[in-house]
């Protein structure tokens, strides 16, 4: 026993040793500041590369954690409730089509619930390069740029979908978990201040290689778009005659070339690297093998609403044929292999669009031969013959105008779906062409575990 | 904690009882517990898994939020037990009352997906109670040279209560819990019946009237919910019989168990609703409104399940009281017959030891509650819990 305690003494004064030893020249014992599966906020922007990091978590083909709008589900759920497409599977998204949303619909779910996670994304990434000694000026700058034209996109689909929604700029939740809905205004405020702030920190140089994050012209183009949906239809030229002016975009003479990675049209686009490094477009919309059933038939409106000879129809809408029935989908993409070339991405702002926001304004400001003449340069690209210009008054033009912008915009960001509301029409058009319309249903409801997690939020009247 | 077994006291030892064993125990403690994660009040980043670079870089995403000032959960437990040993400790009694009490909470407490993640990890300044009685007896019925009998017997109630909630109005919890009421309410719509003429299912709203399509939420949001069941179990409990004669063993175990639970029309409207491809048991064959004057426990139907016709109630009917309904159940688990190789025989051949037995599982149930397993409230579709019959031997060399 005693021999015992004697060495117990030993082997502490030992230990006393080599303790102070360490201490002398380092810390004792150093806690890792994070877990080894993942790095803190302060690592994550330690630098311009790891910064990048974050900034390509942003661009990520991943809806929840990445790019909210990937998975294409705008796409076809716009596209149901206005008139371009009808479902053929009967689920959540049947309730676009037949204007019976719930507010516990899955789609719904999503549509409000991605846009929010990558909100975060990006106030994450702005809190974390602002005030950051480690990154240059420069590049502050330029991902803060970037950053906003994100975000401006982002709060720019929301209101459209759903009105006034809550406004997050923060990444502190104790001040974003129970917030009001902002009014519409309020968010059409921080869109425009956004895209303002990201003109004057972009330039006109692409910071990487294609046309995968914005630049000066992607801030520019948005916001013509953000002030047509207003309105503000001098700006809205002004804007879009730059963009269509100094961008260096052309429009791409063959149809098929218009969506694929490096398109001349093109002012942003994303890689399209799912899972499957396909576009979701492309998966959602094409038949899976010959002889399948696609999921969604373009309606025979949208079939009807080409003139005769529009390459368009040929090149972007796909037909099939079922059980001796001819099934028409959208086909803008086609790519449902992973090893198909050319690869395509998916397009965020083309050119086309551009044009057709320039003659829109145009056409409000009584400039009737500029409107008709970008009209024309995309009827032209399309295989048709020029609008006349005989004869023309505000309300042809206007309408040739909306025409134009059904059938080159189609199945494209909700475009229809937008349009219809925004001119009012939707009533008119949509009544007379489907059962179930009513004026509630222009907006989608809350998702109603929202509601419950923030009781503030207050659910759009109809549902 | 303190014990104190009264049978050691004088006045027991001097006259002669019946009771043979007697102890009084009580224990209090407060304990702290976080059962979480290091690092988890940072803001940490990770590599978006299954995804490749954006143009060479590999890209990372968020995935937790900046919570800084977290801290232990605390629970503080009261025990009390009597123990009682009678007719020489034959037979054995306890009686428990416990009562935990669970503040501070380390929770991922749900947020509005506007906060950029569905929760975050923080300390719930909520008290939750638990409460109950335990009793369990162990009897030796008879004892003989050749035969014996035992009982085993435990009966459990509990109760749960959410003691406090400061601000529970405003928080993200307020449509899922009330105050003095257990944690496990269920907010959903007072179901009325099928109406004769429409043949849609009705309920009640908060006013009394009654509508096939109540409006979504609690009360509080201007909605028809209220708490419309309870799915706290009751009580539970088992019986043990144990029979031996000479060579022959039988034990008989049987539990029970009763609670207010989802039944097979939860899942037909959440997920297999009828006019779907899907198996449908047969207890929905005609229950259903097909004419004006019928009186049907189910609505109609239409020429789809999603048709708006009868959609919006279907869902609403599957947020109902109509799909709850009472689980109590009395299960013979297990039955277990052997008997034991007289160990004349097994010497002659050389052996050691060895059993010939019969066991079964499940035998027999006996329950009110329709369609499925009571001891699987809500699901008809899943793996029932099977009836195991099995017969060995065993030898050992």
């Amino acid at each position: 026993m005693k021999k015992m305690f004697f060495n117990i003494n030993k082997l502490a004064l030992g230990v006393v040793l080599i303790a102070g030893s360490i201490s002398s020249c380092k810390k004792l014992l150093v806690i890792p500041q994070n877990p080894p599966s993942s790095i803190t906020q302060q690592e994550q922007f330690a630098d311009s590369a790891t910064t990048m990091s974050a900034v390509a978590g942003v661009y990520t083909y991943d809806p929840g954690s990445g790019f909210a709008y990937s998975d294409g589900s705008l796409t076809y759920c716009a596209g149901l409730s206005a008139d371009e497409l009808s479902p053929i599977i009967s689920n959540d998204v049947q309730q676009f089509y037949s204007y019976n949303l719930t507010p516990l619909n899955n789609e719904v779910t999503n549509l409000w619930g991605y846009p929010y996670q990558s909100i975060y994304e990006v106030n994450a990434v702005l809190s974390g390069i602002t005030n950051n000694n480690g990154l240059s000026t420069s590049f502050q700058k330029q991902i803060t740029g970037e950053m906003e034209v994100v975000r401006a996109l982002y709060y720019f689909n929301m209101v459209n979908l759903f009105s006034g929604v809550p406004l997050v700029t923060t990444t502190t939740y104790a001040a974003t978990d129970r917030l009001p809905r902002s009014p519409a205004t309020a968010i059409y405020a921080q869109v425009k201040a956004d895209l303002n702030d990201a003109r004057k920190k972009l330039t006109a140089t692409y910071p990487s290689a294609g046309h995968l994050r914005p630049n000066l012209y992607t801030a520019v183009a948005l916001l013509a778009k953000v002030n047509l949906y207003q309105g503000n239809w001098q700006n809205a030229y002004n804007e879009a005659d730059s963009v269509i002016r100094l961008g260096g975009y052309n429009l791409e003479p063959n149809l098929n070339n218009v969506f694929l990675d490096g398109s001349v049209e093109a002012i942003w686009q994303l890689p399209a690297n799912a899972l499957y490094n396909v576009y979701t477009d492309a998966a959602n919309f094409e038949p899976q093998y010959a002889g399948a059933t696609p999921n969604y038939q373009v309606t025979p409106f949208l079939l009807n609403a080409f003139e005769t000879g529009d390459q368009r129809l040929q090149n972007w809408i796909g037909s099939t044929s079922v059980q001796n029935q001819t099934l028409y989908y959208p086909s803008k993409y086609k790519n449902i292999s992973p090893t198909a070339t050319p690869v395509e991405d998916q397009m965020i702002l083309r050119l086309g669009e551009l044009y057709l926001i320039r003659a829109e304004a145009a056409a409000h400001l009584s400039n009737l031969t500029q409107a008709l003449a970008d009209i024309n340069a995309i009827r032209q690209r399309a295989g048709l013959s020029p609008n006349p210009a005989d004869g023309a008054s505000q309300t042809t033009v206007l309408n040739a105008v909306m025409r134009e912008r059904r059938v080159e915009l189609f199945c494209e960001w909700g475009n229809r779906w937008y349009d219809l509301k925004r001119t009012g029409t939707a009533a008119a058009v949509l009544g007379a062409e489907k059962t179930g319309f009513s004026a509630n249903a222009e907006l989608y409801p809350l998702p109603q575990t929202q509601i419950q997690l923030d009781n503030l939020l207050i659910q759009n009247p109809g549902y | 904690m303190a014990g104190w077994i009264f049978t050691e006291e004088k006045i027991f030892k001097k006259s002669p009882s019946i009771l043979s064993y007697g102890k009084l125990s009580g224990s209090y403690g407060t304990s702290g517990s976080d059962g979480i994660q290091a690092y988890q009040y940072n803001s940490l980043y990770k590599i978006i898994p299954f995804f490749p670079a954006f143009q060479g870089i590999v890209p990372t995403s968020p995935y937790n939020l900046y919570n800084p000032d977290y801290s232990w959960a605390l629970k503080k437990s009261l025990n009390i037990a009597l123990d009682l040993g009678l007719f020489n400790n034959r037979l054995l009694f306890n009686a428990t009352y416990y009562r935990d009490r669970e503040s501070n909470q380390l929770v991922n407490y749900p947020l509005p997906i506007q906060s950029g993640l569905s929760s975050v990890l923080g300390n719930l300044d909520a008290t939750v109670q638990n409460q109950g009685f335990e009793f369990s007896i162990n009897s030796t019925n008879i004892k003989t040279k050749y035969f014996s009998w035992k009982t085993n017997f435990n009966l459990t109630f509990n109760r749960n209560k959410l003691i406090s909630f400061p601000d529970l109005a405003n928080s993200s919890y307020s449509s899922q819990y009330v105050i003095g009421q257990p944690t496990s309410i269920v907010y959903g719509y007072k179901y009325k019946d099928v109406n004769p003429t429409t043949g849609l299912f009705e309920f009640y709203t908060k006013n009394g009237t009654v509508t096939s399509n109540p409006a979504y939420g609690p009360a509080s949001i201007g909605g028809d919910e209220v708490p419309i069941a309870n799915q706290e179990v009751k009580y539970m409990g088992g019986l043990g019989n144990n029979f031996s004669y000479k060579q022959f063993s039988l034990y008989i175990f049987c539990q029970f168990s009763s609670q207010n639970a989802p039944d097979y029309l939860a899942e037909i409207y959440s997920s297999n609703q009828l006019g779907t491809e899907y198996n449908q048991p047969t207890a929905v064959l005609g229950n259903y409104w097909k004419a004006p004057g019928d009186v049907a426990q189910l609505q109609r139907l239409a020429s789809s399940q999603s048709s708006a016709a009868i959609y919006p109630s279907a869902i609403k009917f599957d947020q109902s009281s109509g799909v709850y309904s009472d689980d109590t159940y009395l299960r013979v688990k297990t039955v277990s017959l052997s008997y034991q190789l007289p160990d004349v025989f097994l010497k002659k051949i050389h052996i050691k030891g060895g059993s010939v037995f019969m066991n079964g599982q499940n035998l027999l149930t006996f329950t009110d509650y329709k369609v499925g397993d009571p001891e699987l409230p809500g699901s008809f579709t899943s793996f029932p819990i099977q009836r195991i019959l099995a017969f060995g031997l065993n030898l050992k060399f």
